[in-house]
């Protein structure tokens, strides 16, 4: 399980160190105005910054790989499989979860607040495993009025 | 002097003064739970209605919803892990696992005794002290602002939970999302990618919201309900005063921390309740239990974050200098009401000047009713079952960010750093660096570079400088007391 653990920490690093190398030879340049490396430029903090995410990937990578070479532990494959099929549903729900948010963030936008929002939460407390229908139907019409109210009427900000 | 104060006192007893005071208070408090709106936001919004008061009793009501607006930030910081406002993010790190082990009122009963006992203190030296602290403030250029940060970025080390190099990590890509936008210098862009959204930058709300409350949502949202949380009344699990005894020293060392960041304009509240926390967390006998739920972590947060109020104060009053975007709108109501902060101030509305101080004390006062009130009526969301409580923060979240600029933009972004924060905690890296950063970055990128400019180039400016060497100096020996604590850690596993 601890090498595991480390050996995502070691997928991550390589990301972060390619993501890096990226940044400082293509985005950077093509992203960031400024033609000199030098205290003054707009472009130094941003390379600066790369430099040492680049560093720290590496020391990150390199740690964690010295120390699965110094500790070498048996895995219990039985468990590694259970873990597996719990992080897939985990993900499945997360991944429905920001779809429900991104449609509703789009909502918000075309049809307003209003309209918006009482079918989204009664969606995401359904999803949630709330189990009666009366309690749903009571918190989005209280929570869709009381915040309707309180942006709109109180503080004056428009909702759409 | 005394005389002075006593005349303020009878200028503000008033049953008018002490509503105000009331109403602002209770204002300030509700803007502060609600995530995304700010006390720069509540005082903005009720300015209009000092219009036609006094300026006593306009400054009651407006320093009023300063103080309340600054604790309202904790209440959902603890209950949903969402900071009300940035400057109560770091109370999330131990507030929330207090209250998902059912000390929810115990939690928010010692960020209110924290926020009240840094704001008396701040306010006394604000009372006493503000010219001499004002002066020092002004010593303060770009040099000293650098090494200031520098210093600050220490405090990623004390955050980074079980391994530095992943906060170094955090750290880093939290300064990278800082760079988006207008360089603070020349103005020409920088990874805005064609977008005129990106030009202002990336909203430290969206950040904050999305990296604490959209990925607690998601996190959440992996298992159907079930019971999470043991809710405690709080008749039954307030904060007692053994509790407060044992958070003292730490109170006392956030305030002094808090007075000083505030009295330097530019700075703000989040860096001080950072560094306090960090402050706490060094000190400690045991600081590998902070995050876990450790009360004196939410003393040290609350009360830095709290002083700043006194603190930003001495710059605006004494100099006429707003420190943050909150004295600065507060700048605006002095002159609305014909008043001009600065050295004259003293001299010429000597009265009011004096009775506005009695005000920020009657503030306090209140603040430690209406907190009280306060944290009885929102302990309950703990008793809410979390198919409630999620959903609701998730719309909670999407309006505070929308009102904060009415931005449809910064929402994607919002739900963008939730998905960030979620994969964070998935791959244990820990959030708080990114957000001191993030936050730190654009201070400490401008000062840098201006002290470049005054020097012509030579990095020498940042140690012939008595404050900026000290900053530095102070920046190695915990760098150093540091490095040798996370050797001792290691050698005791």
């Amino acid at each position: 399980m601890v090498n595991d653990e480390k050996k995502k920490d070691i997928k991550i690093g390589i990301i972060l160190l390619i993501f890096s190398v990226i940044n400082y030879n293509i985005i950077i340049p093509y992203y960031v105005k400024g033609r000199t490396l030098s205290g003054l430029s707009p472009i130094f903090f941003p390379k600066l910054a790369t430099i040492f995410l680049g560093i720290f990937s590496l020391t990150l990578i390199l740690s964690r790989w010295y120390s699965i070479r110094n500790k070498k532990e048996k895995e219990d494959n039985k468990g590694k499989k259970k873990e597996v099929g719990i992080v897939s549903y985990r993900s499945y729900r997360v991944l429905i979860t920001i779809t429900i948010m991104s449609i509703y963030l789009i909502l918000f936008k075309q049809i307003g607040f209003l309209w918006a929002t009482p079918p989204m939460l009664a969606l995401l407390m359904f999803f949630f495993g709330m189990p009666s229908f009366k309690r749903i139907l009571f918190f989005c019409i209280t929570t869709t009025v009381f915040l309707f109210f309180l942006f709109e009427k109180g503080l004056k900000i428009p909702l759409n | 002097m005394f005389q002075n104060i006593l005349e303020g006192f009878h200028l503000m007893l008033t049953l008018g003064n002490l509503l105000a005071v009331i109403f602002g208070v209770i204002f300030g408090v509700f803007m502060g739970a609600i995530p995304g709106l700010t006390a720069t936001m509540g005082i903005a919004l009720i300015i209009p209605m000092t219009y036609f008061l006094d300026p006593v009793t306009a400054f009651a009501m407006l320093l009023g919803a300063y103080k309340g607006g600054l604790f309202g930030g904790s209440i959902p910081a603890i209950l949903i892990n969402t900071p009300g406002t940035p400057a109560a993010a770091a109370t999330v790190f131990d507030g929330y696992p207090m209250a998902q082990q059912g000390k929810a009122g115990k939690a928010m009963g010692i960020a209110l005794y924290s926020s009240v006992i840094a704001d008396a203190f701040t306010t006394i030296c604000l009372i006493f002290i503000a010219v001499q602290l004002a002066k020092i403030a002004l010593k303060f250029g770009p040099p000293e602002y650098a090494t200031l940060i520098i210093f600050s970025m220490t405090i990623v080390a004390s955050v980074s939970g079980k391994s530095l190099i992943k906060g170094l990590l955090a750290a880093t890509v939290g300064f990278l999302f800082a760079i988006v936008g207008l360089d603070p210098m020349l103005s020409t862009p920088r990874f805005v990618f064609g977008s005129v959204y990106l030009f202002d930058g990336i909203s430290v709300m969206a950040v904050m919201i999305g990296l604490f409350a959209i990925s607690e949502v998601l996190i959440q949202a992996e298992q159907k309900e079930k019971k999470s949380t043991t809710y405690v009344p709080v008749s039954k699990g307030g904060a007692t005063w053994e509790d407060l005894k044992s958070c003292l020293p730490t109170i006392a060392r956030g305030s002094l921390i808090g007075l000083a960041i505030g009295a330097i304009p530019g700075i703000g509240g989040t860096v001080s309740s950072f560094l306090s926390y960090s402050e706490a967390r060094r000190v400690s006998k045991h600081p590998e239990k902070f995050g876990t739920g450790v009360i004196q972590g939410v003393a040290a947060a609350e009360s830095g974050n709290n002083a700043v109020c006194g603190g930003t104060l001495i710059p605006l009053m004494a100099l006429g200098i707003p420190g943050n975007s909150t004295t600065a709108v507060l700048l605006g109501a002095f002159m609305i009401h014909g008043l001009s902060p600065g050295p004259a101030l003293f001299k010429e509305h000597s009265a009011t000047v004096y009775g506005i101080f009695a005000g920020l004390i009657l503030a306090n006062i209140v603040l430690m009713v209406i907190g009280s009130l306060a944290i009885k009526v929102f302990s309950p969301v703990t008793k809410l079952p979390k198919s409630v409580v999620f959903p609701i923060t998730a719309i909670l979240c999407t309006m505070g960010v929308y009102g904060f600029n009415s931005s449809y933009f910064e929402l994607g972004l919002m739900l963008l750093f939730g998905v960030i924060g979620y994969l964070m905690r998935k791959y244990d890296f820990p959030l708080a660096p990114l957000v001191i950063g993030f936050v730190l970055e654009p201070i400490g990128e401008r000062a840098i570079r201006q002290s470049l400019i005054l020097s012509g180039g030579s990095p020498l400016i940042f140690v012939t400088r008595p404050i900026s060497a000290f900053f530095l100096f102070l920046a190695v020996v915990s760098i150093f007391i540091l490095s040798s604590a996370i050797k001792k850690a290691k050698s005791l596993n």
